[in-house]
């Protein structure tokens, strides 16, 4: 007779405390999941509330103002709208503001073009055991995507004629800066984090040549890095939304006329004295 | 028939787990210590049931109210910042570990005597 299914005196208990087991399970199960996912998510515990509190704060704050901005870029809109059915040279008028807003990235764009996907390697890592503190960041630099990576492909878009960018959804405009802040990257003041999805406006084969060509932006990837990390295709139709953030220019304003024919003088002189290409 | 509490839960724990249901992320630490006290009102149920003692109405209330108001008090103290989760966690932690050593002497008596009974 084994030990365990000797009667015990009363075995009453069995029943209820079975039921409630379940339960228990049950219990266990939610805390279980829930503390996964604030691990997945890498939440310290003990500050969620707060952080939850302040997560939803700037959360509402971003989503009012980003209606603020929808709500004034239509209200603008409206009366551009009036402006132009009053007259002629309104419409003149209103024709060149739309060109302006084209050019200046306000509007969302469509068009052919191509979609480059930076990714950080998912390649093994060095054993951070066998070098020193400074050797190992300088090794893992290779296995991460920078703002210079980025930057790379900007450029080489703009040579190749790109007609309209967009890192992560944040439109590249003249004003639009991408730049290292610790773990994350901005664009725009806007955080962004691989992968970093850059999509262009343009004629997809020439920008495909101008990224793909020998000692380009993908050879770096292919020749000495992972190839993982740098992917591109072309696309026939895709929408690049419009910049969303405040357009402020405070220290620039047009220049008077005779100041700009004279800076358009020397403009053409240094393009006349410029060295001819090799 | 001892081994029945452990299959229920495995059985409610891989229900809640597999089923979509999430709670708020501000409830995960008091579902967590509500977690905590049901661990401690079933260990109090089994002692009780293996002592002789057990009343299912008192168990089941137990069970009910502890978790509750396990919850809930570590809420109150959070809202008016007196860590009584800290507390909480103290003496269902003593309690469990208390029934837990009761249940397990009791096991080794009994298999001591059988072992007696076959010598």
């Amino acid at each position: 007779m084994s030990v365990f299914s000797s009667p015990i005196r009363n075995n009453a208990w069995v029943g209820p405390v079975t039921v409630l087991s379940v339960v228990l399970g049950g219990l266990l199960a939610l805390s279980l999941k829930e503390q996964d996912r604030f691990r997945r998510e890498q939440l310290p515990t003990t500050r969620i509330p707060i952080l939850a509190a302040k997560y939803a704060d700037l959360r509402d704050t971003v989503a009012d103002q980003t209606k603020q901005i929808a709500d004034l870029r239509a209200n603008l809109a409206k009366y551009q709208q009036a402006a132009a059915d009053e007259s002629k040279s309104a419409k003149l008028l209103s024709a060149d503001l739309q060109k302006a807003n084209v050019l200046s990235g306000l509007v969302a764009l469509t068009g052919p073009g191509v979609i480059i996907t930076l990714r950080d390697s998912e390649k093994k890592r060095p054993n951070p055991a066998e070098f020193s503190p400074e050797e190992y960041q300088e090794l893992l630099k290779a296995y991460l995507i920078h703002d210079q990576d980025i930057q790379a492909v900007l450029n080489e878009l703009r040579a190749a004629g790109a007609e309209a960018i967009a890192v992560n959804n944040q439109r590249v405009t003249a004003t639009t800066a991408v730049r290292c802040n610790g773990p994350t990257v901005l664009v725009n003041n806007i955080p962004t984090n691989p992968p970093v999805r850059i999509t262009a406006i343009g004629d997809s084969d020439t920008l495909l040549n101008g990224l793909k060509m020998p000692g380009g932006v993908q050879e770096a990837y292919t020749l000495t890095g992972d190839p993982m990390m740098f992917s591109v295709e072309k696309v026939k139709n895709q929408t690049i939304p419009a910049f969303t953030g405040a357009t402020p220019l405070r220290y620039a304003k047009p220049a008077s006329e005779d100041k700009a024919k004279q800076a358009q003088t020397e403009a053409e002189k240094a393009t006349k004295e410029a060295p001819a290409a090799p | 028939m001892s081994w029945l509490p452990v299959v229920g839960l495995l059985v409610g724990f891989i229900v809640i787990y597999l089923s979509p249901s999430t709670i708020p992320v501000g409830m995960a630490p008091y579902v967590s210590l509500a977690a905590v006290a049901g661990v401690d009102s079933i260990f109090g149920g089994i002692r009780a049931g293996i002592e002789g003692k057990f009343h299912a109405d008192i168990f089941l209330s137990g069970f009910v109210m502890n978790t509750i108001l396990a919850g809930l008090l570590a809420y109150l103290g959070d809202r008016i910042g007196v860590d009584i989760f800290v507390a909480a966690v103290f003496v269902l932690a003593g309690r469990i570990f208390l029934n837990l050593s009761l249940i397990r002497r009791y096991y080794l008596t009994q298999l001591s005597l059988a072992r007696k009974k076959d010598g």
